[in-house]
């Protein structure tokens, strides 16, 4: 993925349509916006979602081989194998991995709603077990199923590319050199979040 | 800046403590770490000096408190027999491991010592696997490394060390509790306490010298002991009880002679530097931060910096 910062209006859609997406509780975010004011610069606003990177540390220190990556470099946590430990949490040099805890009701005191209970059948987050982002993997795999290509195709892209009203998320195969994405990162200059890190993230920041 | 409550939108901005592991149930693993890493020196060093009653010490307090902590800080406890199958990546595999190996080995050495049947080979063994014990919990701290001043080669050095002289000198404090002068390899108890807690005063004071060095010139670790919102812990239980009391006890009772010095003296010595290491541990945990996130320097415009 490639987020042009220079397009991104911080209107936090990206982040509600993660939500909806994946029926978060309100104290999860799996996608967030920083903003905030940075020496020479006026103002600064990151989207931040986890990396995926390509040698993520997160799926060496998991010890039961509940954090994996697939072939296409998504990077998932199967949550019933998890046991809990928090050590892909600390391991993240990111920190976008949310602990889930006992969901807190959307309308505190007014009991759950019939979405919120939908979503305990749909997605259901076992308290005590880390989730994050998955590049809404569902879609991509049932869009690829289809025929249909990811980042090109909407129903084969994840949700918070599809709601970004600037078109400041580009979605694809970095492997591709004819994809939009990698168009994108030559023209753009890409960096990475903590190259020190190396990990090397998937999710690139450009400003072209 | 570092110990308010991170609010969403300043998320990873600045330097940010970690809670996984210290705040909630993440206590249980700073329990448990300590008690592990305490109980297997207490097996090690008992096993050295011939001490029957503090190798099963040290074996009840690894497999009771030590992987009960463990247990009760899971989220999915009675998944856990599943957290053995990446030992070649995940210190928490290998962890699970070498402790059960070490519980496993280490009864079978209790049970024939009990029953006075010699197995040397049993009890290098059982050792060893204590080393490794206490090994295990200082790698997995030193293992996380987005977290600069836990991911350094002397931490698992200097830890590894506290917690056997820390058990050295639980050991002895207990031979002097029972008023036993010499031990194994004519070990006089009260003179090697003195020399104990004088190499714990060491200890602690060779962290905090680390810890200037691996932070370079942020020191928010530090500075967060001593003066943030651990200071409060630091200075009375870590400094003065842990370093500067029993220093001055040492020096008392040198300068008095080691045979005349009343045991109480030394005794609170080394009372005081037991409540210190789990603290000094907790102050460590309590203090580990992830850099900020972004290549643009953030202006801390609420004047915190």
């Amino acid at each position: 993925m490639v987020i042009n910062l220079t397009r991104c209006v911080g209107c936090y859609g990206c982040v509600i349509a993660c939500k909806t997406e994946h029926f978060l509780p309100p104290d999860v975010a799996w996608n967030r916006v920083m903003v905030f004011e940075a020496e020479e610069l006026n103002k600064q606003i990151y989207p931040i979602l986890c990396n995926h990177c390509r040698e993520p540390q997160c799926v060496d220190v998991c010890p039961t081989g509940a954090t994996q990556q697939r072939e296409d470099g998504v990077v998932w946590i199967d949550a019933d194998i998890c046991i809990g430990c928090k050590s892909c949490v600390m391991a993240c040099p990111y920190q976008v991995r949310v602990v889930n805890e006992a969901p807190n009701e959307y309308f505190p005191g007014q009991g759950l709603t019939p979405y919120e209970e939908m979503r305990g059948k749909l997605y259901p987050l076992q308290e005590g077990t880390p989730s994050k982002c998955n590049f809404c993997m569902e879609r991509l795999d049932e869009g690829m199923t289809r025929g249909l290509k990811p980042g090109v195709d909407r129903e084969a892209s994840p949700a918070c590319v599809n709601m970004c009203p600037a078109s400041a998320r580009i979605f694809g195969d970095l492997d591709d050199p004819l994809s939009e994405v990698c168009a994108a990162l030559k023209t753009g200059k890409g960096y990475q979040l903590k190259p020190e890190a190396e990990t090397d993230p998937c999710v690139y920041y450009v400003t072209k | 800046m570092l110990d308010t409550k991170v609010k969403p939108y300043e998320f990873m901005i600045f330097p940010t403590v970690q809670k996984a592991w210290i705040e909630g149930k993440g206590r249980l693993l700073w329990l448990g770490l300590f008690f592990v890493e305490f109980g297997a020196s207490l097996f090690l060093v008992s096993s050295i000096f011939h001490c029957r009653w503090g190798e099963t010490a040290g074996w009840l307090i690894t497999s009771i408190l030590g992987v009960g902590c463990h247990f009760l800080f899971l989220g999915h406890p009675f998944r856990l027999y599943r957290a053995i199958r990446k030992p070649g990546s995940a210190w928490i595999s290998r962890g699970l491991i070498i402790i059960s190996l070490f519980q496993l080995f280490g009864f079978f050495h209790l049970l024939l010592s009990y029953f006075s049947i010699p197995a040397p080979w049993l009890m290098i063994v059982a050792n060893i696997l204590a080393a490794a014990t206490v090994a295990y919990g200082a790698y997995e701290l030193a293992d996380v490394k987005p977290i600069s001043v836990w991911h350094c080669s002397f931490l698992p050095i200097q830890m590894f060390a506290r917690s056997f002289f820390l058990a050295f000198a639980v050991m002895l404090g207990i031979y002097l509790l029972l008023d036993v002068g010499t031990i194994a390899y004519e070990v006089n108890v009260k003179k090697w306490v003195d020399i104990v807690l004088l190499v714990n005063v060491f200890l602690f004071s060779m962290y905090l010298i680390s810890l200037l060095f691996e932070e370079g010139k942020n020191r928010l670790a530090l500075g967060m002991m001593w003066g943030g919102s651990l200071k409060g812990i630091f200075w009375p239980w870590v400094a003065v009880g842990g370093m500067i009391i029993p220093l001055f006890l040492v020096i008392y009772s040198l300068s008095i002679g080691v045979a005349t010095t009343p045991a109480g003296v030394l005794l609170i010595a080394v009372i005081l530097q037991c409540i210190a290491d789990p603290l000094l541990r907790y102050c460590m945990m309590r203090s580990g931060y992830y850099g900020g996130l972004f290549p643009s320097k953030p202006v801390d415009f609420r004047g915190a910096s």
